[in-house]
């Protein structure tokens, strides 16, 4: 009795201590407001959805290079608005990204959210935005080969 | 100490550390809040859509066909109604659904559609597969073989039970013509293909299923039409690059890939979610199509004829700026030509129109077409006897959607 006592109580501590993945709400001016957060350290900012097939494939990308990569930080971003924040969670998780940091759409007009990220963005999906320590940025449309990620990472190693 | 000493120090002990812990999470936080950066909404960001999700119109033999699919309180339902006046009055909303449990997943750009086969109406829709890839199922179809008024859940016009999606149907006195995409054999990442499958009897029996292109676009609507000699024409987009397409199945079922409509040489491995608009003039025979790119170097919605049946295409005039994303069109029987597309705005989505009286050489000026509407989107256009219909849907603040219809005549746009 008194073991199982122990075991309840260590399991209840433990589970206490793993902290949940935050999720964000991204309104307008986040964009701006991550790229402060972040200058001075290469970053990636990649926008996906669950509905998109080349996102879970980038995902899936992402999640096996930050197992050996550990020079930048990933920022994930749901353009599901209707996503409740534990499906985000999970579907991180699917792809070992449970500690990025994450972001989902949170304005009722996500559209507005498009020009806010880039004037000549219309929602097309994944895209991702490649930052250098210098807040240098390039912009990715469709699915990230890795011969342009090793690049950048070559890129920032130097 | 005894053992019970012991247990009770241990106890105490992983209570302050995990008291520490919460401690230091609540510390951390409040430390990331005071940085440079803040977390801007602190409410939940979850937007959940109801009211008018989903439209299809037809027109034929002088009755307006809507179709409308809705959500209410988390439930999906299809509704039906006709107009015998052009869209000035509707008839009641007949639910297709009605006392079927319909796990529907249609949205504007994958909307449900139906067709229409002299008294034979048939709709399709994608269902909703929880915990398949995107949630994504089976079709599913209902049919009234009474212009509308009764509905009975019909066959699927698939034989693959995956998932399938982005409907494209059509309809004329002999038959009625299916097109979706569906993954039934993946050739490359993240593709689906384009298949077909034609019923004779108004939805009651469907033929074997045809691939027409084994690797287009996954997630971008398609559009289909009949032309009065019974060929059917499907407009679509193509991966390598992901250009607009136009072929046709002739009357022996044949397939035909005529050309691209639109040469952008747009080179995407991703979800751009847009389609085009498809029509036919009646008495030139010209085809008239609007498509959509996201080239760097071409944003936006264009305008195309082709006066050989889809083999070959005119320079691409833009409609708008590079902010248009969806876009359809209509022709009416005098060559009278109405655009219609969505733009991103600072506010949000809004619809615009343009008129053409010369077979798309000339364009009027875009007339704003949502007012103050926000969120406005996906405009469909219908060329009717007299003047045409669009219709589309706006979204308000808590994320309930509304169709809205306009008349437009003929020769009104400057």
């Amino acid at each position: 009795m008194i073991k199982r006592c122990l075991v309840l109580v260590i399991a209840l501590v433990l589970s206490g201590c793993e902290k949940e993945q935050k999720i964000n709400a991204f309104v307008k001016g986040s964009f701006a407001e991550i790229q402060q957060q972040h200058q001075g350290k290469p970053y990636l900012i990649m926008f996906w959805s669950e509905d998109c097939a080349y996102c879970m494939k980038e995902l899936e990308l992402f999640g096996a290079l930050l197992k050996t990569q550990s020079e930048f930080n990933l920022i994930t971003v749901s353009t599901d608005s209707f996503l409740g924040e534990d499906k985000i969670r999970q579907k991180l998780a699917s792809f070992k990204l449970q500690n990025v940091e994450a972001w989902v759409f949170a304005e009722t007009y996500v559209e507005t959210l498009y020009l806010d990220v880039d004037k000549r963005w219309r929602g097309e999906l994944p895209l991702t935005f490649l930052f250098d320590s210098q807040n240098n940025k390039t912009k990715k449309s469709g699915l990230i080969s890795e011969q342009v990620l090793e690049n950048w990472l070559t890129k920032i190693a130097k | 100490m005894n053992k019970r000493h012991l247990i009770f120090a241990l106890v105490f002990t992983l209570l302050c550390i995990a008291g520490f812990n919460v401690y230091q999470q609540t510390a951390q936080e409040q430390t990331a809040s005071t940085e440079p950066v803040k977390i801007l909404a602190a409410k939940s960001h979850k937007h959940s859509a109801s009211g008018v999700v989903s439209i299809d119109v037809k027109y034929v033999n002088n009755t307006l066909h809507l179709l409308s699919g809705k959500i209410d309180q988390g439930k999906h339902s299809l509704w039906y109604q006709s107009s015998q006046d052009q869209g000035e009055t509707w008839s009641d909303p007949i639910n297709t659904t009605s006392g079927l449990d319909i796990q529907a997943k249609f949205h504007r750009g994958n909307d449900a559609r139906l067709a229409v086969q002299g008294n034979n109406i048939v709709a399709v829709w994608m269902s909703k597969k929880e915990g398949a890839p995107h949630n994504a199922g089976p079709m599913m179809s209902v049919r009234s073989a009474d212009g509308g008024q009764s509905w009975q859940l019909a066959t699927m016009p698939a034989d693959w039970d995956g998932p399938h999606g982005f409907f494209a149907m059509d309809g004329n006195e002999e038959q009625i013509s299916l097109v979706w995409l569906d993954s039934r054999e993946q050739v490359g990442k993240g593709s689906q293909g384009l298949r077909y499958s034609n019923s004779y009897d108004g939805g009651l029996t469907w033929s074997k299923n045809i691939t027409l292109d084994q690797q287009t676009c996954a997630c971008c609507w398609n559009t289909a039409r009949f032309d009065n000699s019974g060929q059917f024409y499907v407009l679509y987009r193509d991966k390598n690059p992901s250009d607009m397409a136009l072929g046709q199945v002739n009357q022996q079922q044949q397939w035909q890939r005529l050309n691209t409509v639109g040469e952008f040489n747009w080179d995407f491995e991703g979800c751009p979610h847009i389609g085009g608009g498809f029509a036919i003039g009646n008495k030139q025979n010209q085809f008239h199509t609007t498509v959509s790119t996201g080239h760097e170097q071409y944003l936006g919605v264009y305008y195309l004829n082709s006066i050989d049946q889809g083999r070959s295409w005119s320079v691409p005039i833009q409609l708008g700026e590079s902010s248009a994303v969806h876009s359809d069109l209509a022709v009416d029987d005098n060559g009278n030509l109405i655009a219609a597309w969505d733009f991103i705005s600072d506010s949000g989505f809004q619809v615009i129109y343009s008129e053409s009286k010369d077979q798309g050489e000339n364009w009027s000026e875009p007339q704003l077409l949502s007012g103050n509407d926000k969120g406005a989107s996906h405009p469909r256009v219908i060329a009717m006897q007299d003047g045409f219909l669009i219709l589309w849907t706006k979204k308000d603040v808590n994320g309930v959607h509304t169709l809205r219809t306009a008349r437009i005549n003929a020769g009104t746009a400057k």
